[in-house]
Formats: structure tokens, C-alpha cells, sequence
């Protein structure tokens, strides 16, 4: 019984329980996200330590034994960016002390907060790909709303793009699972990583490395799917900015490097190119569209997806040492750009101390 | 009755990404419904069309995952099973549960 893996989904959850119990008292509100936000990272470092010590931590949710029950596993790659999580929430607590105004508050800032924490957590540590389906969607409802709490008409604007493209990569995602489970009857990863190896219809195995890649592909705002970012990223405040930058599409980079190490290590030599060829352009068009912009958060939402270029090229490589420098691309990239965007928040405060 | 459900869940993401595109945010919303609708039917046909076999096992049977199983033995499985085999979605009909029960 190894609780350190399934606490840093239960304490977000918790914490936005607590938090929703104190609607009306902001300041209670404020004080559960920073120490809800300081036991993430506490637990995440926990976790960390476990698995440097034991390699990779398993439990079963529900007591149900392998292929049927639902299985977290933390292994360094997840137990790291869990941490980082555990970093960014509690940064982004403290942040938003500060900056966040009582109109946002009041409508359950920080409960949100902790859901999408709480649904960033899960799908770093599942094993299942249905659950990662799930722990997706949890992080973008969370998101839908923090995205649009405040209801400038940016916003709105901002948010439908949102939604719609991040829905149709929600489905694509689900078809390619109902697909991928018609094949082979299972949901763990690692059960769908045996059998698709001996899987005898490989084309149709392809077809299933495509989708997942087009649906992780949306959502980490690769290539020629990334347009919702520009359009919706530097709309809402600072924190959930900031908030959203650094992790929402680093869990689209995590999946994929999940999915493609894992399950579809025998389609590289297709999937490979087209990984390749998405990745530099990726990185060309986004710089080239953070050249064409002169507001703060709107440059740095294009570095986003050129960034995000550099971390599928280093998937994209499929050497041990290219990938390595993917991964370690990410973690750099979630802290540095969730800084990025707190000092344009910060900057805007000081050129305009009453807004 | 699969490849009907093919071929209408096919229609339904025509017409679902054919809305999306529509210049009315109405039509997307609807065009959003109609996708997830079909991608719903697609999971539940995915895993196979059978007529009312109830989700329990006898106890004690090797534990078996995502099996498929004609709805009585000898009822045209063997057509079935060819059928699954060709459209490429082959691999409950094999499985040891199967075989287990049915004795095949």
C-alpha cells in the first residue's frame, strides 16, 4: 500500500472541497490554496524520493487486479512532473493572493484551481488510457471555466476556440481508445503495449499511432493544430495564464511521450516522420508568429508553441539521448514559462498600478 | 449488424464535422453534440454487439477481458467469428475464456 502515488490526486481534490466549503469567506479560500498547494509539493517530493529509491511505484485503485482495475504508477519520468506540478500550484497560490480580483474570487477561483491540479496530477500518474482520457477532461472542464471567469468579451472569444478544438481532440482521443480497445480488449498501457506488438492487422495500428498523435498533438498545440493557444492564452488573468502555460500543454508533450514510448515503439519508422516533420515546422511557425506580435502575452503564447516544437523533435529523434533532452526540455520549459508569464504580469501591475 | 453501425457512426462524424464548420455557433455546438454522440456508439460497438448476454461469469472461470462471445453456441459464431476476422478485430473471439466455455 503506497499512498504517496494517489495522494497527489487526493489532496487537490481535498483541498478543492475544503475550498468549496468555504464559498463565502475568501480569506479561508486563500489560505487552504497555499497550504492545499505546499502539501502537493510536499507529497510530490515524497513520491520522487520513493521512486528514486524503488524505481517505480504501483498501486491498484480499488483493490481490482491488473488489466481490469484501473493502475496508478509513478515512474521517475511521472514522479518529476509531479513535482513540478506540485511547484507551479504552489507558486501560482501565492501569486494569486495577490493578483486576483474579488470578482474572480468570488466565483471559485481557487476550487477551480485545484481541480485542474488535481487533474493534471492523475494523468501524470495513470497507467490506464481510458483514465488518462478521464483525468484530461477534468483538467479541461476546470480550465473551460477559469478560462472564461470574469466574462470579458476577450475572453468569451478566446474561450470558444478553446473548447471547440480541445473538444474535438477529446474525441479523437476517445475514438482512437474505442478503437484501440475493439483491437486488442484491454485499457492498461502496458497490457496495450504487449498486445499490440503481436496485433496482426499493423496498419491498423497505424492508424491508431496517427490519431493519438493528432489528439495529443491538439492539445500540446503542435503544428498545424495550434491555433487556439495564440487565440486564447492571453486572455484571462495573470495566475490562470501563467497557470495554463505551464502545465496544460506539457500534459499533451507528456501523453505523447507516454503513448509513443510505450504502446507504439514498432511504428516508429511511419509515425517517425511525420513526429519530424511536425516538430520543426512547429518550431518555425511559432517563432515566426511570436516575430508578429507586440503585446507581452501574445509573444510569449507563440514561444509556447515553438517550445513545444522542440520538445516533440526530441520525441521525435527516438534516441535514449534525444529523448532524455526532450524530457528535460519540459521540465525546464514548465518552470521558465509559468515565470515567463507571472513577470508579464507583474510588469503589467507596475505600468499601471490601479488595474 | 456491424457494418451498418459503421457506416452510420461514419455519417454521423460526416455530418458532425460538417456542422462544426458551419458559420453559426449554434450549428457547432450541435455539430460538438453529434460527435460525441458518435464516439460514444463507436466505444460501445467497438467491444461488440451481442444480444442481452448478461455481464456475469460463473465463478471460479479464468478472468478474461474484453471478450466477445457469440450469443449462443453454434448460432452462426463460427460466420461471426470469420467476419471479426477479416474487418481486423479479431482478438476476443481467441481468447481463453472463449475457448473455455464455448469448448472450442
Amino acid at each position: 500500500m503506497r499512498p504517496e502515488v494517489a495522494l497527489p490526486v487526493l489532496l487537490p481534490l481535498l483541498s478543492g472541497a475544503i475550498s468549496l466549503l468555504f464559498w463565502r469567506s475568501r480569506p479561508m479560500q486563500r489560505f487552504v490554496a497555499v497550504v492545499g498547494n505546499a502539501a502537493l509539493l510536499g507529497v510530490a517530493l515524497w513520491l520522487l524520493a520513493s521512486v528514486s529509491q524503488d524505481g517505480y511505484v504501483v498501486i491498484q485503485m480499488g483493490g481490482w487486479e491488473a488489466p481490469i482495475g484501473i493502475t496508478l504508477i509513478a515512474d521517475t519520468l511521472s514522479a518529476v512532473m509531479v513535482v513540478l506540478t506540485g511547484i507551479i500550484g504552489l507558486a501560482l497560490a501565492i501569486y494569486a493572493l495577490a493578483s486576483t480580483g474579488p470578482g474572480h474570487e468570488r466565483f471559485g477561483y481557487y476550487p477551480l484551481m485545484h481541480l485542474l491540479l488535481a487533474g493534471v496530477a492523475g494523468a501524470f500518474l495513470t497507467g490506464d488510457i481510458f483514465n488518462l482520457y478521464v483525468w484530461f477532461e477534468v483538467m479541461l472542464v476546470a480550465s473551460f471555466a477559469l478560462l472564461i471567469l470574469g466574462g470579458e468579451k476577450a475572453q468569451m472569444e478566446g474561450a470558444i476556440k478553446y473548447v471547440t478544438l480541445n473538444l474535438l481532440a477529446s474525441v479523437i482521443f476517445l475514438t482512437a481508445i474505442g478503437l484501440t480497445y475493439g483491437m486488442v480488449g484491454t485499457l492498461n498501457m502496458a497490457d496495450i503495449a504487449q498486445r499490440l506488438a503481436v496485433a496482426e492487422h499493423q496498419g491498423m495500428v497505424e492508424v491508431l499511432a496517427v490519431m493519438y498523435m493528432i489528439a495529443f498533438g491538439i492539445k500540446a498545440a503542435a503544428f498545424p493544430l495550434f491555433f487556439w493557444l495564440p487565440a486564447s492564452y492571453h486572455t484571462p488573468p495573470v495566475a490562470v495564464s501563467a497557470l495554463f502555460a505551464g502545465l496544460l500543454t506539457k500534459v499533451g508533450v507528456y501523453a505523447l511521450f507516454r503513448v509513443f514510448t510505450l504502446m507504439f515503439d514498432q511504428t516508429m519508422g511511419y509515425t517517425q516522420d511525420l513526429l519530424l516533420w511536425g516538430a520543426a515546422l512547429t518550431m518555425v511557425t511559432g517563432v515566426l508568429g511570436a516575430a508578429a506580435q507586440f503585446e507581452f502575452r501574445r509573444i510569449l503564447s507563440f514561444h509556447i508553441v515553438s517550445q513545444i516544437g522542440y520538445m516533440i523533435l526530441g520525441l521525435a529523434l527516438y534516441t535514449p539521448l534525444a529523448i532524455a533532452g526532450g524530457v528535460f526540455a519540459v521540465m525546464h520549459n514548465i518552470i521558465v514559462k509559468t515565470n515567463l508569464f507571472l513577470i508579464s504580469g507583474i510588469t503589467g501591475a507596475c505600468r499601471a498600478p490601479t488595474s | 449488424m456491424e457494418p451498418v453501425m459503421a457506416v452510420s457512426i461514419g455519417l454521423m462524424y460526416a455530418a458532425a464535422i460538417f456542422l462544426m464548420l458551419r458559420r453559426s455557433i449554434v450549428k457547432l455546438v450541435i455539430g460538438l453534440m453529434l460527435l460525441s454522440n458518435a464516439a460514444n456508439l463507436l466505444i460501445f460497438t467497438s467491444a461488440g454487439m451481442t444480444r442481452g448476454a448478461p455481464p456475469l461469469i460463473p465463478e471460479g472461470s479464468p478472468p478474461c477481458w474484453g471478450g466477445r462471445r457469440p450469443a449462443a453456441p453454434g448460432r452462426g459464431a463460427d460466420r461471426h467469428r470469420d467476419r471479426l476476422r477479416r474487418a481486423g478485430l479479431r482478438r476476443g473471439a481467441d481468447s481463453p475464456c472463449l475457448r473455455d466455455r464455448q469448448g472450442r
